[in-house]
């Protein structure tokens, strides 16, 4: 069987399609199959190649589709196409013998819908729909299964480009500047997972979930710069809540555009926008601000909606009062992704929704764990709604194979290593805390998922279950450069001062024996209230010291962490979306408890995203007894080889808690998208003239129930 | 008025908008040696720009964005200290100035986005007119009333020189922004930026014309 990944395929659908469905009849044929993709760029613009077959018994096979029957140049064409992909690999030294490809490039132009084709000598082929088969069957793969590796991590790479990194020139070999330099140059290209959630194109609603380090920024950029490139008339909107990440999504569109099309972007029809926005200049639009000027209606800024909708509400009150001001809105975008999603109240989702042309092809990324403000994503079903006969507007299909992907899990992390994420975990879900769990998953696969492996006992309530990391899931390289002792220390204090003393001789030392810059040091106060106050006597410490320090804020412009020479304190909003070296994690008390269990939960949360901006190392500082309960919890984990062993709540146990990933009951959800998918096959059949449209009336005016007589 | 005594008041200030994290970023006035035995504080890389015929927001943007500045205040306003020495006791320039941000809301309009890190603290309606503000001391350049040695500047307007009575010490100019424009913040923290700073003995400029028309006279 082969691995079907559905670009975008908008302008040959039909021979995509079918292409899609005879090569995966064909059951010895294994590999993978890309539709739309990719796109290369070439002095003549962008090249956009309709499909290429990966595959370990038929070698490499591109396709140039033919959505009629007029195959027209089909040699030239297939010369390009050939031409580009031996461009486009012979950079790869495993792929080569001397000056050529080890393996031969084969072009078939597929036309279904002929009756005949002509016939061609090689190294030409053309297929219809009853010789497309043998024609894949006479080639082979000539090489083994190593160059095959390296021949589908070549397709694979949607990118080559990093996110900015630092030069750093370590004199010691073992300094944590050194260290870093080392993490920093292995995390590698994106992995076959990352870019397949790039490739995958939905004709509706897609989501993407991740743990914090998954990479969904990236996949969120690249999947903008590749959607763009493949449909450059499409007006495109990437939107957030983090202020800092315009920059970043603005440098990595632009780059992957060039790296893509060798062009830059074409900006006038992608937004970078915030999600609120105000009036302005362009800087300040945002979705809503725009879809308020869109639609005509009213528009809040903060303070208008914190005095309307009470405070905690503003951003779901002004968008549900957008909602509410115009039933039939004006679409205006084709492609609309939303970032971080958990920090977004439904009602912008809603409203991004509306504000969409039809099939509606709205992205959204998240990672529930990371939800600082104490709101959960809900299942897609509740969270666009329903129609007027009480159907969800939004159904994702989770079954594999058929269709593009609308669900997808990155569970790859490449931020954090193994001992850090299940530190986070631990805390966050309170695993080994005394009064027991304060959150958890519904659905019990979700933990393999966010790649965790059952070590012991099973998903099942009241079972004693333990639950690991593997290297598959954790790269081993993230922890291997220090001992596991340096990777993550909890350090208590009896007071604000002595918490302030040990942070700035940490810093002094890691900025001069250590090696690290000061821009690789990150001091985070979970607490937002508290943040301003907390920080000031370290800051004024270190600048005493010539150590220069900034606070992350609303006036920092650019990408706060990649400015040079300061020490960066923030909050945990600001922290959002951003990495570093070295995290200090101060007054981590506070998130020990609160005073009702959905609080609790929720700074908990904020601890968990702190620990998580770690690339190397954390340290977590706190006072009093909240830190001594904390401390009590990370050593049952150390004890345990940080595996999250605990009693599986059972379900009553699970409703009790938050339930931090609600969805529909299963059969519920397979039912009801299993009916729209046929529904859908069915209309399309009907479209093509496979059935009698007539004939489908009457066998359906036969089960109209008669309404009801009084 | 010595070098010396700015440093030291400077090195006040400093401390106290690092402790009440009013300074979110820093950079330190560096001090030169002048060709002749003068010494200049705060030198900047583009302060000059700040006098060219452009929008504001290009200046703002080109101070901010080149660290042209040395403190910035949480709403993104920017303030510059500069002194020049003629020898080691003689002040001949300084030049301080505060440019507001033209783009986020005001400090004491929006307290919860920069006190509680209200995510979207920064959607609010401007209807506020912000400027620039300049206090200039240069005794070489004096024409009496026309151009008094030490004057204010409001906006960028060529003619604007208010008569100032004396050259401003950095601590009297930090404060005059905090006080008028920060006014949440200097209150919060009014018991840290009262305090007594490194005393400066003050130089008296103003004529006895000057004196005739509309001016500010320094605190004492």
């Amino acid at each position: 069987m082969i691995n079907v990944i559905w670009g975008s395929a908008r302008e040959k659908p039909e021979s995509s399609k079918s292409l899609a469905d005879k090569l995966s009849s064909i059951k010895a044929l294994s590999g993978y199959l890309y539709l739309g993709y990719p796109v290369i760029g070439s002095p003549t613009g962008p090249m956009k190649f309709d499909a290429l077959l990966v595959s370990e018994t038929a070698g490499l096979v591109g396709f140039d589709l033919v959505e009629g029957v007029e195959l027209g140049d089909f040699k030239s064409r297939q010369d390009d196409i050939a031409s580009m992909l031996d461009v486009r690999l012979k950079p790869y030294a495993g792929l080569k013998d001397r000056r050529n490809l080890k393996f031969d490039i084969h072009v078939v132009t597929y036309a279904p819908a002929k009756p005949s084709v002509p016939v061609v000598e090689e190294p030409y082929f053309i297929a219809n729909k009853d010789s497309l088969i043998s024609i894949i069957n006479q080639f082979d793969w000539p090489c083994d299964n190593g160059v095959f590796k390296q021949l589908l991590a070549a397709v694979q790479v949607v990118t080559s480009i990093r996110a900015g990194k630092l030069k750093r020139e370590p004199q010691k070999p073992n300094s944590r500047g050194a260290k870093l330099k080392r993490v920093e140059e292995s995390i590698a290209n994106l992995d076959q997972h990352q870019s397949q959630a790039v490739i995958e194109t939905v004709e509706g609603v897609q989501r993407i979930r991740g743990l914090a380090g998954s990479g969904k920024t990236i996949v969120l950029a690249l999947k903008v710069a590749y959607l763009h490139a493949q449909n450059p008339d499409w007006k495109i909107a990437v939107t957030f809540n983090t202020r800092s990440l315009k920059d970043q999504f603005k440098r990595l569109i632009n780059a992957f555009t060039i790296e893509q099309t060798g062009a830059e972007p074409d900006w006038e029809n992608i937004d970078i926008l915030n999600a609120w926005g105000a009036p302005g200049d362009r800087e300040r639009d945002g979705i809503y601000y725009k879809y308020c000027r869109t639609q005509e209606i009213n528009f809040f800024d903060f303070n208008g909606a914190k005095r309307t909708f009470g405070e905690g509400k503003e951003f779901a009150g002004a968008c549900n009062a957008a909602l509410k001001a115009k039933l039939d809105p004006i679409p205006y975008y084709d492609l609309l992704l939303v970032d971080e999603a958990q920090d977004l109240p439904p009602e912008f989702l809603r409203l991004c929704f509306h504000f969409l042309k039809e099939p509606k092809r709205l992205v959204y990324a998240y990672d529930e764990l990371q939800s600082l403000t104490g709101s959960s994503v809900l299942p897609p079903e509740e969270l666009f709604g329903s129609d007027t006969e009480g159907n969800p507007l939004v159904l994702l299909n989770t079954e594999e194979g058929t269709t593009p992907k609308q669900d997808i899990i990155l569970e790859k992390c490449y931020r954090n290593s193994r001992p850090l994420l299940a530190t986070a975990h631990a805390l966050g879900f309170g695993i080994y805390r005394e009064k027991g769990l304060v959150q958890f998953f519904d659905q019990d696969n979700l933990w393999i998922d966010v790649g965790y492996v059952v070590d012991d006992g099973a998903l099942r309530g009241g079972e004693t279950v333990t639950l690991t990391r593997t290297a598959d899931s954790s790269p081993a390289f993230l922890e291997d450069h220090s001992p596991l002792s340096d990777l993550i220390q909890f350090h208590r204090f009896n007071d604000a001062s002595e918490q302030t003393d040990f942070l700035v001789q940490s810093i002094i030392q890691n900025i001069r024996e250590d090696e690290l810059k000061p821009e690789d040091i990150v001091v985070i106060n979970p607490n937002p209230l508290t943040t301003q106050r907390e920080v000031g006597p370290a800051r004024q410490q270190l600048f005493s010291e010539a150590i220069n320090s900034e606070l992350a804020g609303v006036s920092t412009s650019a990408d706060i962490f990649t400015k040079s020479g300061s020490v960066t304190f923030t909050g945990v909003f600001r922290a959002k979306g951003n990495e570093a070296g070295m995290v200090y994690i101060i007054n981590a008390q506070d998130s020990f408890s609160s005073w009702s269990k959905s609080t609790t939960a929720l700074v908990r949360n904020r601890l968990f995203t702190a620990i998580t901006r770690a690339k190397a190392w954390v340290r977590v500082l706190g006072i009093g007894p909240g830190m001594d309960g904390l401390i009590q919890e990370w050593n049952t984990l150390q004890k345990n080889e940080y595996k999250l062993k605990f009693r599986y709540p059972t379900s009553e146990e699970k409703q009790e808690l938050r339930l931090i990933n609600r969805e529909l009951s299963s059969t519920k959800r397979t039912k009801y998208s299993k009916l729209k998918i046929q529904r859908d096959l069915l209309l399309q059949a009907a479209e093509r003239g496979d059935i009698d449209v007539d004939d489908m009336i009457n066998e359906l005016q036969k089960l109209k129930k008669p309404h009801s007589k009084k | 008025m010595t070098p010396q005594d700015i440093r030291q008041q400077l090195n006040d200030v400093y401390a106290r908008l690092i402790s009440t994290n009013l300074s979110v970023k820093q950079f330190y006035p560096k001090e030169q040696l002048l060709p002749g035995g003068g010494v200049s504080i705060g030198n900047l890389p583009v302060s000059s720009i700040s006098l060219r015929d452009i929008s504001y927001e290009e200046i703002y943007t080109e101070v901010e964005s080149n660290d042209g500045y040395h403190i910035k205040l949480p709403d993104g306003g920017l303030l510059i200290f500069q002194y020049t020495f003629n020898g080691t006791t003689t002040l001949t320039k300084h030049r301080l100035c505060y440019f507001p941000s033209f783009e986020l809301p005001i400090y004491d309009k929006a307290p919860n986005l920069y006190e509680n890190d209200e995510l979207y603290g920064d959607v609010i309606l401007n209807k506020l007119v912000r400027f620039p503000i300049r206090f200039d001391y240069d005794p070489n350049a004096h024409k009496d009333v026309e151009h008094p040695i030490s004057h204010l500047t409001l906006g960028q307007y060529d003619n604007c020189r208010i008569p100032v009575g004396a050259a401003v010490s950095p601590n009297e100019f930090a404060m005059f922004i905090l006080r008028n424009f920060y006014s949440r913040s200097y209150k919060k923290n009014k018991n840290a930026l009262d305090k007594k700073p490194h005393h400066i003995p003050q130089i008296q400029t103003i004529t006895e014309a000057e004196r005739r028309i509309t001016h500010f006279i320094n605190g004492r």
